[in-house]
């Protein structure tokens, strides 16, 4: 159908885009890593994206240095606004609200970037061996697919959480690791199915080799850019569902992440007592990081499909003047 | 039609798998919830022992086989039997009458309007490219679907409700409101709903737009467009019955996945305004390990899941003419 | 000319005058690297009733002109030079109404693939009833009898007026375009390669379709094709275009007899001959130039056989008359139309650009 891979939605209301129908993406030349990652530096959307991502995993790398406070203690006068001294203000129980975000970030990104591995690797996995079995594999392996992704995952999530009687940062990494891998064992699947067919994967079929050979050492590395892709897209689902986890209070309230920070912002009422701060920093905090990654998926959008780029000065003009008259006017 | 007979049996496969993976998942758990329970419920249990053995029944600590145990269960499920709520004491098909409504108004309209806003925004932005739509609009919505779904709803309720008092802030109807048909009543429904509306309509129209958006852009390039514009046609009638109506159609193919997230965004709006539909309810009772509700929830919201999908399927069906002829 | 329940106007004829004019016609799309000038000083006339043929490469401009003609180019590009007159108006300076009410009622166009002309989503009949609406006030029914009564001219069963465009073959799409073309009996019928992805069978029923037609019509045809054997039969005039510039113009019969630009010889010798010795097929060598920055001097120098370095690569050959005028001889194709029509067509110059075109006349 078209040739848009736009997998670059917040997940709790991503839109419908063709990134979900298997195989629209069309054979596309792949681009080996190297110039891929050029590439990628070079348009302007996910060079800001790549920059804002990089700060951020920096900043919270760099927590001791940038604070003197422990996130753990609460150290300071409960319920101060935002100041010099206290940049992101402190919450009612008396705790730093800086320290908490700078260090919070670590368990964040961490448990997102964990559980997104697992994701993508059940992804990679499966989206792969269904395109090059095909068959009965593949009937299976759609199936499956096809009933997780029509599984509400936080719902899901929520469920198993109730049923854990803790649920730490590693539990976390692992059910959210677990259920959200279905949307991009789609998208590489059909990615997959337009390499499938050509010539040097039915070379190395002729010389015997085996098919877990073929999928992971000719089939994957010609995926690379594709699967880097994937990464970003499924680590911004499980920043997501990590935050609202923790948000509703299933995750471990004893450790500081920006969940869990956001928790306690709205447990204990301290939105009703005008403290802004307890939850807008740790909220801006996930948000950037969400837009660092939909940028960076939406310079792979572009680098995919040119006709999305943004258009030449002159160019520009010529579509200007067709916005003064209907288009039927413009040349 | 053979297509809507093959989107049947898959969905009723997925039924299946679901109402499964509810069966197999308190099996599946290390530890015993059970335990727990006893101890918390120990008096809701001792008031209605019924609840104990239907417990034990549905966490697999009864004493039945598997294979006995399974055709029960599917049983129950189907004649609706879905258990008592251990945390409110009621059947659950009861609670879940007192909240689906809820949801139901609060999901149906919040993203039929993010729908009718987002993709009339997207045709727009799409059409006049380098005008205002896009270069403001687009963005703007780009940047909103960045929030998730929890956080745009506190700065909601902080920034629009508390400080600037346009909204009220939780709940669905005021707590002096008597529940009816009454004017009153659903004007006050109709207050409370507007701002979780609004923020349900904030966090997904973007990612309509944006998927309009971009397979428009695809769609203007197509032949039968300029040749509409060569027929003589006028602009808007190309821009809507043409480019739209054909461009309208990948983004639906999506609405898969798209639904089953949406119902994860309801879930944190509804706890942000303490909205009482079933996206607060379950949070309330996986948070009380209130099995039989939390369990019933999961399904219900599977199978709405699965509702919308054939619905929507049957829409496809109705809007692309190449899939009906399709064998 | 079918009698119909719609009332079309009839259009002022004149019959000295050129029913379209291209003057000095300059198109450019403006690309990430510079700026490409498809069309680059176009001059072309077409007089009513007359089958003019445009040939040329892929890329050499040919489509850009009949997408200019009706002024729906794809952006970026854009008309930035010269005028497009028909009848005496400027095409360029019609505001919005007025080019909506020209576009299809005076020219029309067929383009290149008809399986992507049709909206895929709308039923065959009313893409014409729109059309029909669009430019008079007519009801749907009599708008979709009307369509039907066309696709039966064009050989279609007229109950198909209810089909989509996937229920039909790629040879009945293009029967439908044509017919649709033809509905507001416009003065010109612009046919973008109309039979390049049909078999040469359907090729074969496709231009006979449009000869009797014509018959009946008395439309004018720019007929642009990369297939300069179609045009043989059909024109009556050729132009032959190259790099965005037109190299060649003459009566069909002299361009095959001499040509007078060694592309036009090229291009000639490309296709093999029915009937006759066998020879050996040369090609053109190269590849046609980058138009953002076409070759000095004679666009064509860099693979003509007949370059010397001066004056080809140093003096661009200007479009002049290189022969004494002649009119189109009357084929099977171009018959006469209406009383209103010259019986024959004036004598028009031959014209190249070519340094050594007295020579190869």
């Amino acid at each position: 159908m078209t040739d848009v891979v736009a997998p670059e939605q917040a997940p709790e209301a991503v839109a419908p885009v063709t990134a979900v129908a298997g195989g629209t993406t069309g054979p596309q030349r792949r681009l080996p890593m190297p110039t891929f990652a050029r590439l990628l530096l070079r348009n302007p959307k996910s060079a800001v994206g790549i920059g804002l991502i990089g700060a951020i995993v920096l900043v919270t790398i760099l927590a001791p240095l940038l604070t003197n406070d422990k996130p753990t203690e609460a150290n300071a006068l409960p319920g101060l606004a935002p100041s010099r001294d206290y940049p992101f203000g402190t919450t009612d129980q008396g705790y730093n609200v800086y320290t908490q975000v700078l260090y919070g970030g670590r368990i964040s990104l961490l448990v997102a970037a964990s559980a997104a591995l697992i994701a993508l690797a059940i992804s990679v996995t499966l989206g792969l061996l269904a395109a090059y079995r095909g068959g009965i594999v593949d009937d299976l392996i759609n199936l499956l697919t096809n009933v997780f992704l029509v599984i509400p995952v936080l719902p899901l999530l929520i469920v198993i959480s109730s049923f854990l009687t803790q649920t730490g940062p590693v539990t976390m990494a692992l059910i959210i690791g677990l259920t959200s891998w279905a949307i991009e064992t789609r998208i590489l699947r059909g990615q997959a199915l337009s390499l499938r067919n050509q010539d040097f994967i039915l070379a190395a079929k002729v010389a015997g080799e085996s098919t877990r050979r073929i999928v992971f050492g000719e089939l994957m590395p010609n995926m690379l850019s594709r699967i880097a892709a994937g990464f970003a897209f499924v680590f911004v689902q499980a920043v997501f569902y990590e935050a609202a986890l923790e948000f509703l209070g299933f995750g471990d309230a004893n450790k500081v992440s920006w969940g869990t920070i956001l928790f306690w912002a709205t447990n204990n009422s301290t939105l009703l007592q005008g403290e802004w701060w307890h939850f807008v920093f740790p909220g801006c905090a996930i948000s950037l990081t969400i837009l660092a990654i939909i940028f960076i998926n939406y310079g792979i959008d572009e680098l995919s499909n040119p006709r999305l780029r943004g258009t030449k000065r002159r160019a520009r003009r010529s579509l200007l003047s067709g916005m003064l008259w209907p288009r039927s006017a413009a040349t | 039609m053979r297509f809507i007979l093959r989107r049947l049996t898959f969905y009723g496969i997925a039924l299946w798998a679901a109402i499964t993976l509810n069966f197999v998942l308190p099996r599946l758990m290390p530890g015993s919830p059970l335990d727990g329970l006893l101890l918390r419920y120990q008096d809701v249990i001792r008031s209605n022992p019924a609840i104990l053995t239907q417990l034990k029944a549905q966490l697999g600590a009864a004493d039945e086989p598997i294979w006995r145990a399974y055709p029960h269960y599917l049983g129950d499920v189907f004649t609706g039997n879905l258990g008592i709520s251990t945390a409110q004491g009621v059947p659950v098909s009861e609670v879940i009458g007192n909240t689906l409504p809820w949801s139901i108004f609060l999901v149906g309209t919040g993203f039929l309007l993010s729908f009718v806003v987002g993709t009339t925004l997207g045709m727009f932005a799409a059409w006049r490219r380098g005008g205002f739509t896009d270069n403001a609009i687009t963005p703007l919505l780009m940047a909103l679907q960045s929030f998730p779904a929890f956080f745009l709803s506190l700065l909601a309720v902080y920034f629009l409700g508390l400080k600037a008092g346009w909204f009220p802030i939780q709940h669905a109807y005021a707590n002096d409101t008597e529940v009816g048909l009454s004017r009153h009543f659903l004007a006050d429904a109709f207050r409370h709903a507007q701002l979780p509306i609004l923020v349900i309509v904030a966090i997904s129209a973007g990612g309509w737009l944006l998927g309009m958006r971009n397979v428009m852009i695809n769609t203007i390039s197509e032949d039968y467009i300029t040749m509409a514009q060569a027929k003589g046609l006028r602009d808007r009638r190309v821009m809507t019955r043409y480019a739209a109506r054909n461009a309208i159609l990948p983004p639906l193919t999506g609405f898969a996945a798209f639904f089953a997230s949406a119902v994860g965004g309801l879930i944190l709006v509804e706890v942000v305004f303490s909205y009482p539909g079933v996206g607060l309810t379950i949070q309330q009772a996986a948070l009380g390990h209130d099995y039989p509700l939390v369990q019933a929830l999961l399904l219900l919201l599977a199978v709405t899941v699965l509702v919308a999908n054939l619905i929507m399927d049957l829409v496809y069906a109705v809007l692309d003419p190449r899939v009906r002829t399709a064998s | 000319m079918i009698a119909s329940a719609l009332e079309l106007e009839e259009p002022v004829r004149a019959t000295v005058q050129p029913l379209i004019e291209l003057e000095d016609l300059v198109v450019e799309y403006p690309l990430s690297k510079g700026v490409a000038r498809a069309v680059d000083q176009v001059s072309l006339a077409i007089r009513p009733g007359e089958i003019v043929g445009l040939a040329g490469e892929s890329g050499c401009g040919k489509s850009t002109v009949a997408q200019a003609i009706l002024r729906v180019l794809r952006p970026p590009g854009e008309i930035t030079g010269g005028r497009i007159l028909f009848e005496g108006k400027d095409i360029a300076a019609l505001r919005p109404a007025q080019l909506r009410k020209f576009r299809w009622r005076n020219v029309s166009l067929v383009f290149q693939s008809a399986m992507n002309s049709l909206n895929p989503v709308m039923r065959v009949g009313d893409q014409f009833v729109d059309m029909m609406q669009a430019h008079q006030r007519v009801r749907k029914a009599a708008a979709l009898a009307r369509a039907g009564e066309l696709l039966e001219r064009v050989g279609i069963e007229r109950g198909r007026v209810r089909a989509y465009p996937h229920e039909l073959s790629g040879g009945m799409r293009q029967r439908v375009v044509i017919a649709m073309a033809l509905a507001l009996n416009p003065e010109l019928l612009v046919l973008d390669e109309p039979t390049t992805a049909l078999d040469v069978v359907v090729q074969r029923e496709i231009l006979e379709q449009i000869a009797a037609l014509k018959q009946d019509f008395g439309f004018a045809v720019l007929f642009i094709t990369h297939d300069l054997s179609l045009l043989v039969e059909i024109s009556d005039r050729i132009a032959i275009m190259y790099a965005g510039r037109i190299v060649e113009l003459a009566t069909a019969r002299e361009l095959f007899a001499k040509p007078g630009h060694p592309y036009t010889a090229g291009l000639i010798a490309s296709f093999p001959a029915l009937a006759g010795e066998r020879v050996r097929l040369t090609g053109i060598p190269g590849s046609p130039p980058d138009l953002r920055n076409p070759p000095p001097g004679c666009r064509f120098h860099p693979r003509c056989p007949l370059m010397r370095p001066t004056p080809c690569s140093t003096d661009e050959p200007a479009l002049r008359v290189v022969g004494p005028p002649a009119a189109p001889k009357a084929t099977r194709f171009s018959g006469r139309a209406s009383a209103a029509l010259p019986p024959t067509l004036p004598a028009s110059d031959r014209l190249a650009a070519c340094h050594y075109s007295e020579e190869l006349l």
